[in-house]
């Protein structure tokens, strides 16, 4: 039986909106949207000024000024499905903006309204590696992916790879409901839609 | 390996990524001879590799909250009207090592923070008053005259209109998350929650 309903699920995909149809719907004033966009990218753009070295308020502080920014521009956005795009340099060059301040609150003590001439004159020293940058975002893909994926499917997949220390397969199929022997194929199963995903 | 393909299935091929068993010389074989195999392979490595080094951490539960919240100001403050209305975002915080959006009740001095639009600035001072909070502001760069701004959270609201200088206050502000706007002849701005105390 657990058989039959997996097989089913993995079949009636739940296939969540892109990002260009939840980017219309809050032009439209959908609130529900906004919050599915919220969700799907707070991770990543927390993420980006905290790998960077910025400390929990002034990532939060980054986050912020990105989802104001986005508020603000949601109509000048031409290309919703470069919004991904749009939110990682937007989150990039405002941890380079926060963090060039910093430097130079730490190292100058020239007036305010020199301040901005001397912001445009610090180097970029990269905040963030590309190769972090990367890593962040092929995760926040996977994660994506986990979440289009059915319950059964989702559940699974976290306790055995998102847990510090997974349970074995005795205990997940105990808390499943099922026979062991079903878990290794159950988890192959849900790989190889996850992958379908990241391949479309 | 099954009689209908001559590829490895996946579930051996997850086990072999999973390492949940040492993989037989034939599948050793096949993998090193089999391109399709072992790229499906490498895939599935590689994948579980970036979900069992997903280490980042979910952005706190309150920013979420808030940056939620700015859509239902957004929409909560629509009309039909001929009024522009805008966003400010923060470009200024006197004390950018703190949070650029909440106010500790320890604080004690004042705190500049400067919001920002395409058509005006909104410089607000906020400093701690017995136990609860001054706003002081003023709209820098709009040629309009005369306005008002509200203020409003979930327990509090009040209202205050500009002077001849744009100038704005208010006074015994209790804790708590607010939301502010500044209602222009022409123009309406909305600042970022912003939260007082806790």
């Amino acid at each position: 039986m657990d058989l039959i309903i997996c097989a089913i699920c993995v079949i009636c995909e739940y296939m969540p909106p892109t990002d260009r149809e939840l980017l219309n719907a809050c032009r439209e004033g959908d609130e529900s949207s906004w919050e599915v966009l919220v969700d799907r990218y707070q991770r990543l753009i927390y993420a980006i000024p905290r790998r960077a070295g910025l400390s929990e308020d002034q990532a939060s502080e980054v986050f912020q000024e990105v989802f104001a920014t986005l508020l603000q521009k949601l109509n000048d956005i031409t290309d919703p499905d470069r919004l991904h795009a749009w939110l990682v340099t937007t989150a990039r060059r405002k941890t380079w903006r926060l963090l060039s301040r910093e430097r130079l609150r730490r190292t100058s003590s020239t007036d305010e309204d020199d301040r901005d001439d001397e912001l445009a004159a610090v180097a970029d020293t990269a905040p963030l590696p590309d190769e972090t940058l990367v890593r962040l975002e092929e995760q926040h893909r996977i994660r994506a992916a986990l979440h289009a994926l059915d319950e059964r499917c989702r559940k699974l997949l976290t306790l055995l790879y998102y847990r510090p220390e997974p349970p074995s397969y005795a205990e997940i199929a105990t808390a499943f409901g099922t026979s062991e022997g079903s878990i290794g194929p159950t988890r192959a199963r849900c790989l190889k839609k996850m992958l379908q995903l990241l391949q479309e | 390996m099954n009689i209908f393909s001559p590829h490895i299935n996946f579930t051996e091929l997850a086990d072999v990524a999973d390492e949940k068993s040492k993989p037989a010389a034939e599948t050793l074989e096949h993998l090193a001879a089999c391109a399709r195999c072992a790229g499906a392979l490498q895939a599935l490595k590689q994948t579980i590799g970036l979900m069992q080094s997903d280490d980042v951490e979910d952005a706190p539960a309150n920013l979420i909250k808030y940056t939620k919240n700015m859509f239902t100001g957004r929409s909560a403050s629509r009309e039909p009207s001929r009024l522009a209305r805008l966003l400010a975002s923060l470009t200024f915080d006197s004390l950018t090592a703190k949070p650029a959006f909440g106010l500790r009740s320890g604080a004690s001095v004042g705190r500049q923070l400067i919001f920002s639009t395409e058509m005006a600035d909104i410089d607000l001072r906020v400093s701690p008053q017995s136990g609860e909070w001054e706003i002081a502001g003023q709209i820098l760069g709009s040629s309009q005259s005369g306005g008002k701004v509200n203020l409003q959270s979930e327990s509090f609201s009040a209202s205050a209109d500009l002077n001849e200088l744009a100038e704005f206050g208010f006074q015994s502000v209790p804790s708590g998350i607010y939301t502010m706007f500044v209602q222009l002849p022409e123009l309406e701005i909305e600042i970022p929650p912003l939260q007082l105390g806790h």
